[in-house]
């Protein structure tokens, strides 16, 4: 090498040196599919520099879903993918520091709802966080709050009793999981520490995947404890939830059987990634796995098992509630597409135990388990014709056992063959008489009965309530002129039956106790129920003053155990002899934009609620009474079914106005009203009443289920709602409810003149009306870093004002309690201070919980009810005793990941 | 197995954190340092003025049943004070029981009790308190002398050696015949007549029949079911021998039941007075109230007329339970601390001593005396 050649090199080798430094990275990857990870073709893929100079570049996808963005500096980016119909999705702190590829995935979700809002989506492990955008007014005619499952996911539900806590007004200081039964009665008042039993859960329909779920195929066994409440909510496991509609306004006619709102509940049917996630409280423990494939010939199979245990009583050992749950969803497409069926099968089975530990030895199993299958077809045809078949089968076996240790004594003849008697802990004994022998001072001893004291009795249930369901629907849409009509028919049909064994008791170790009413009957006894329901509906968009304007018109028509064609125009028209009765019932909904940002809504209508087999035919009543003709002790029955009972109606009106106020906040206000008239009510008569309305009979009465009862609820529920605000988001409710329920029949009181009321008494009086009252605020705030993959909401929930009162209208007389004040003691008090309002105020609580992801396909969540353990201790003024309105705080922690 | 490890660690963190919300401390002193002075009197009807002189030299008993202290006792001084220091916060029952000599050939027995709350509440922090209790003069009729319903020693929920007896505190023989044993339900405090659930009536005419007499001094059993109890296994030897009681409660239309041909019956459901239960005679094992009628007024639709009633106990083991029976009648009740299937009674301080107040008529005994009375 000359010297010049050497020059040349190293000026070279010094520039190269001392030329600045420059990279030129690329960054490549794919855009999938959330679910089931397929190609998203021609998706918007943008990088955006989040520190340092500012550089942005973007690119669309191949038929690959593959893109590619070349000379990329050094920095730190955001990348974000987006497409129509997905919801879309950036990835945070993306760092390019050397010169390279950098492979990356973004996964986009589907919006289901088929719009252009490309509001982001994005998971938290297997969360699904949506920006719920549209969401702060809202866009139903008719007023519903949906729930989502990445909200169900984040509270960690272990049942939809757990999920209804997210419905703004529903109290949220129950004790969550499955320790005890739990029911919903929607808008409907409550002390927050007891739960909504009786008819103010019996009027909430819960629809779970088009099917109804209700307790009216049920008789009157005497150890269900829902005999006359709703559907316990514990059955319906929420991890497999998609989504969660309550209706609590003016419902579309093809809804029925309710009177205060319906809970629709789907489940997820679709391509689901694969998922095992595990919870763990310290009353419940259980994980869930399910997951959803697509076949080659698009037909989709989705799966789920779930197993939970409650140990219901820490200290005691064998008290245990386990539940068992399967589901499998088959879906296929026929036809080019224009036939879509969905096969579903659902298993639950409970174990809900208690072994023989306590001071009375009481075992009871409960093995019964429910089981569905439906087949839902729909067919669309090219005019735009929607056809919907809709068959299921609803099975649920009852198996109940009770055991316990009864403390009474039970004589029997002295030659009773006891053999079978367990005398381990029951004690047989033989009594003697004395008797003075003839002439003599001599005693003998005769042998004379025996005693057998304690003594073990059993009580079985055993059955199968069936509901047998079928549905036919058609939607069309047509345009009438400048109208548009979405038009609804409908037809429906139910057969419920309980059948089996029924209840078994020993009339002589009764389970009861030996002076029990109560006696073994079979269910197979009782007919069935058979209901059929018509409907049409025509929803109208059109529009008036330049607005667009709704008008939802429709008119149900249902018909509940038919006897014989019988037209009538007698108490109004009627087409069939009906026991349970028929009715029409109207519905309208008026939806109309008042300006850009403001929406006026209001409703009218009446829906129906069938009585249940257990009302009308209640278990008869067994008495003992002393035959004087041949002055022996002997048994009667007196039989308690009515088999005229009729369903009963609830007529109801609604009037909101829904605000946006601005892009970040929105604003509604409902105001309701409700009477429900003809609601049964068990009616105590005395043995006689029938030949003499007048009869007095202390010793011997009976009831029966009758259309006696009323009840009235109106309210106001104010919601503020904002969208995401740098990354917080806020909910406020005001929700006030008044609720009132009372009789219009009069009840008996053989005893009326035991009390001095100076003829203010009566054999029949006018039981009280009870009414309560309560103001609840609810606050939500949720913090959402995508960046760190965390979720943040806590829930404030506070009640102002809450009363209820017994109002009586019956005669009374003054009378002086033991502090010395007079008061008026009316008929049917128990204690002077029933009359009184019970004032439950200044009850508050705090929820938090907490999501974070842990990588790509894990995360956790934490929840904790009642943050700072505080139990809300209301002391009674007049007895000084005290209760908690609010459960102890409850916390758990779930996990879930990504298989 | 990285990222299991991960979520494993953040969730044992997580719970670690919430538990420490869960920690409560026990108390471990006694609350309180209390010094009371009782005033102890008693009525002076010598003047037209009705007024009150203190009582010297009688034994206070001061119990609670808040804590398992043994009772306090001392001697009133000669202005009539007892005194208690060192006492913690709680509800009291102060006792006393004297004889006095208003001349020196006359005794009159005299009892006085009252129930003191003395909890940090209701005296506002205070630590000496000074109160005053009325000693009173018992009056002298048949009566109900022992009451007992709450079981015997066991763990298989035995009560159906339930019993109760009567004293003839007169000087004359008073008869049963016709009279009523009623169980009462909750009744005005201030009424004119009793609310009822058992009625059972003793056979014979009201007032006049001569049948059934109970002499002067003489105790009568009335059993709810009379027979050996302790022939029953598990509480052998534990509990009383009612098989030789002098009355049984039958009701006419309980199925199955028993009935000693050697004891005669007191009865309902028998044609003549009626009620709801099918069951024998059972009462609240510590709480209830029992009335004993001349059966003039034996219709119970419209209740008894209070002026039959010859004697009226209401019992109860809560110091804060709601009153249930007519002042008139009984001004408190009895049996405050007794425990269910204690074994123990309720009996009156001595036989047949009556001043209608059963907190001050009646003391607890730890084993039932049937057909006498105790120590």
């Amino acid at each position: 090498m000359n010297k010049k050649m050497c020059y040349i090199v190293l000026v070279i080798m010094l520039f190269l040196i001392s030329s600045p430094k420059v990279f030129s990275a690329t960054i490549q990857g794919y855009v999938r599919n959330y679910e089931g990870n397929a190609p998203i073709i021609e998706a918007l893929v943008a990088v955006e520099s989040q520190k340092g100079a500012k550089y942005s570049a973007q690119t669309m996808t191949d038929r690959d879903g593959f893109f590619i963005i070349k000379d990329i500096p050094e920095g730190v980016y955001k990348i974000a993918g987006m497409k129509d119909c997905f919801h879309s999705n950036s990835l945070f702190d993306f760092s390019v520091s050397a010169e390279g590829k950098y492979e990356v995935k973004i996964r986009l979700i589907e919006n289901l709802d088929k719009n252009s809002d490309m509001s982001y989506c994005f998971m938290i492990g297997g969360i699904e966080v949506k920006a719920m955008g549209r969401d702060i007014v809202p866009e139903e005619i008719a007023t519903t709050r949906k729930i989502d499952s990445g909200e169900i996911d984040h509270l960690q539900a272990s049942n939809l009793g757990d999920v209804l806590t997210l419905v703004p007004g529903v109290e949220k200081s129950g004790k969550l999981g499955l320790a005890s039964p739990q029911n919903i009665g929607l808008r409907k008042v409550k002390r927050s520490d007891q739960s909504a039993g009786g008819f103010d859960s019996f009027g909430t329909s819960v629809i779970l995947d088009g099917n109804e779920i209700s307790g009216d195929a049920k008789m009157g066994g005497y150890l269900s404890s829902a005999d006359q409440g709703g559907t316990d909510l514990r059955t319906i496991p929420a991890d497999n939830i998609e989504s969660v509609e309550v209706i609590t306004g003016i419902a579309s006619v093809e809804y029925g059987n309710f009177t205060d709102g319906i809970v629709k509940v789907e489940t997820k049917k679709n391509t689901v990634n694969r998922r095992l996630k595990a919870k763990i409280n310290p009353d419940t423990k259980g994980f869930s796995y399910n997951g959803g494939n697509k076949f080659k010939d698009e037909s989709i199979f989705n799966y789920h098992i779930n197993y939970s245990y409650s140990e219901r009583d820490l200290r005691e050992i064998g008290d245990e509630y386990q539940r068992l749950f399967g589901s499998a969803n088959y879906n296929k497409n026929f036809m080019d597409d224009k036939l879509r069926s969905l096969t579903s099968l659902s298993y639950t089975r409970i174990f809900d135990d208690k072994a023989p530990n306590d001071e009375y030895r009481m075992q009871n199993t409960n093995r019964g388990f429910r089981t569905s299958g439906k087949i839902n077809l729909k067919y669309k045809t090219d005019n735009n014709v929607h056809y919907q078949l809709f068959t299921g089968l609803d099975y649920k076996k009852q198996d109940e056992v009770r055991q316990k240790m009864v403390t009474d004594q039970v004589f029997l003849p002295i030659d009773a063959d006891v053999s079978s008697i367990d005398t381990s802990y029951c004690s047989i004994l033989a009594l003697y008489d004395t008797v003075y022998v003839a002439g003599t001072d001599t005693i003998d001893y005769i042998d004379s009965s025996l005693m057998v004291y304690p003594f073990n009795a059993t009580i079985t249930e055993k059955g199968a309530e069936w509901d047998l369901s079928f549905k036919l629907k058609r939607r069309s849409e047509f345009d009438w002129g400048s109208t548009k009509n979405k038009v609804l028919l409908g037809f429906e049909m139910d057969h419920e039956k309980n059948n089996g064994e029924g209840v078994v008791i020993d009339s002589l170790f009764n389970y009861y106790g030996v002076g029990s009413s109560k006696r073994s009957f079979s269910f197979d006894d009782y007919p069935s129920n058979r209901k059929f329901s018509l409907y049409a509906e025509d929803q109208m968009s059109f529009k008036l003053f330049g607005r667009k304007m709704d008008i939802l018109l429709g008119l149900r028509y249902d018909l509940i155990n038919p006897e014989s064609l019988k037209i009538s125009f007698k108490d109004g028209f009627s087409i069939f002899d009906a026991k349970q009765g028929e009715f029409f019932s109207p519905r309208f909904n008026i939806k109309y934009q008042l300006s850009d940002d403001l929406a006026l809504r209001m409703g009218a209508g009446q829906s129906v609620k069938s009585v249940s087999l257990h009302q009308i035919y209640k278990a008869p009543k067994h008495i003992a009474y002393l035959d004087t003709t041949i002055n022996k002790v002997t048994e009667k029955v007196l039989y308690q079914v009515n088999e005229d009972l009729k369903s009963y109606p609830s007529q109801k009106a609604e009037g909101s106005l829904d605000w946006r106020i601005s892009d970040i906040l929105g604003a509604s206000l409902t105001s309701y009203y409700s009477y429900t008239k003809d609601r049964p009510r068990s009616t105590t008569y005395p043995e006689g009443y029938e030949i003499n309305p007048d009869t007095v009979n202390i010793d011997f009465t009976y009831s029966r289920y009758e259309n006696q009862g009323w009840a009235k609820d109106y309210g106001t529920e104010l919601t503020f709602r904002t969208k995401r605000i740098n990354n917080l988001k806020y909910a406020l409710n005001l929700i006030y409810r008044f609720s009132q329920h009372g009789s219009d029949a009069l009840t008996y009181d053989p005893d009326y003149r035991a009390t001095p009321s100076d003829g203010a008494w009566e054999l029949w009086y006018p039981l009280y009306i009870e009414w309560q009252s309560k103001l609840v605020l609810d606050a939500q705030v949720s913090y959402l870093n995508q960046r760190y993959g965390l979720w943040v909401t806590m829930d404030v929930q506070y009640t102002p004002f809450y009363q209820k009162q017994k109002r009586f209208s019956s005669g009374g007389y003054e009378s002086t309690n033991e502090y010395g004040d007079t008061y008026t003691y009316y008929q049917g008090m128990s204690y002077w201070y029933d009359a009184e309002i019970n004032s439950y105020t200044g009850q508050w609580l705090i929820n938090l919980r907490l999501s974070k992801s842990l990588g790509n396909n894990a995360e956790v969540s934490l929840y904790i009810n009642n943050f700072f353990d505080n139990r809300a201790t209301y002391v009674s003024p007049y007895t000084g005793s005290q209760l908690n309105l609010n459960s102890p705080i409850y916390y758990g922690l779930e996990m879930s990941v990504q298989l | 197995m990285k990222q299991f490890k991960h979520i494993m660690i953040i969730s044992l963190v997580a719970l670690l954190l919430v538990s420490c919300f869960l920690s409560q401390e026990k108390p471990t002193i006694r609350d309180g340092n209390l010094n009371i002075e009782l005033l102890l009197t008693i009525e002076d009807d010598s003047d037209s003025i009705s007024s009150t002189i203190p009582v010297p030299g009688v034994e206070v008993k001061l119990t609670t049943t808040n804590y398992n202290l043994p009772p306090y006792y001392d001697i009133t001084d000669s202005n009539g004070i007892a005194h208690f220091e060192g006492l913690p916060f709680a509800y009291y029952k102060a006792e006393a029981y004297s004889i006095i000599k208003p001349t020196p050939f006359t005794e009159v027995e005299v009892v006085g009790a009252k129930v003191l709350e003395l909890t940090a509440d209701s005296l506002g922090g205070e630590l000496s308190y000074r109160d005053s209790v009325t000693m009173l003069q018992s009056q002298r009729g048949l009566c109900i002398n022992e009451i007992y319903t709450c079981g015997p020693k066991n763990n298989i929920f035995y009560f159906y050696d339930q019993f109760f007896e009567l004293y003839n505190a007169m000087s004359d023989t008073a008869y049963l015949d016709g009279m009523l044993f009623l169980r009462l339900s909750k009744t005005e405090l201030f009424a004119d007549t009793l609310s009822v659930i058992y009625i059972y009536q003793f056979p014979g005419t009201p007032l006049t029949g001569r049948e059934y007499p109970i002499e002067p001094g003489e105790f009568v059993v009335l059993a709810g079911l009379a027979m050996d109890h302790n022939l029953i296994g598990p509480i052998r030897g534990k509990t009383i021998d009612l098989s030789n009681a002098d009355w049984e409660f039958v009701n006419e239309i309980e199925a199955g039941a028993y009935d000693n041909p050697n004891v005669p019956n007191i009865t309902t459901n028998n044609g003549k007075v009626s009620q709801k239960s099918k069951v024998g005679f059972m009462v609240g094992l510590t709480g209830d109230g029992l009335a004993l009628c001349d059966g003039t007024d034996y219709d119970q639709s419209d209740g008894i007329d209070i002026k039959t009633v010859i004697d009226c106990v209401e019992f109860s083991s809560s110091e804060t339970h709601t009153k249930e029976v007519p002042y008139s009648l009984d001004k408190s009740w009895g049996g405050i601390g007794q425990g269910k299937y204690s074994g123990q009674s309720l009996e009156r301080i001595r036989p047949g001593f009556d001043t209608n107040n059963s907190r001050v008529d009646f003391t607890i005994i730890n084993t039932p005396t049937p057909g006498y009375h105790h120590e």
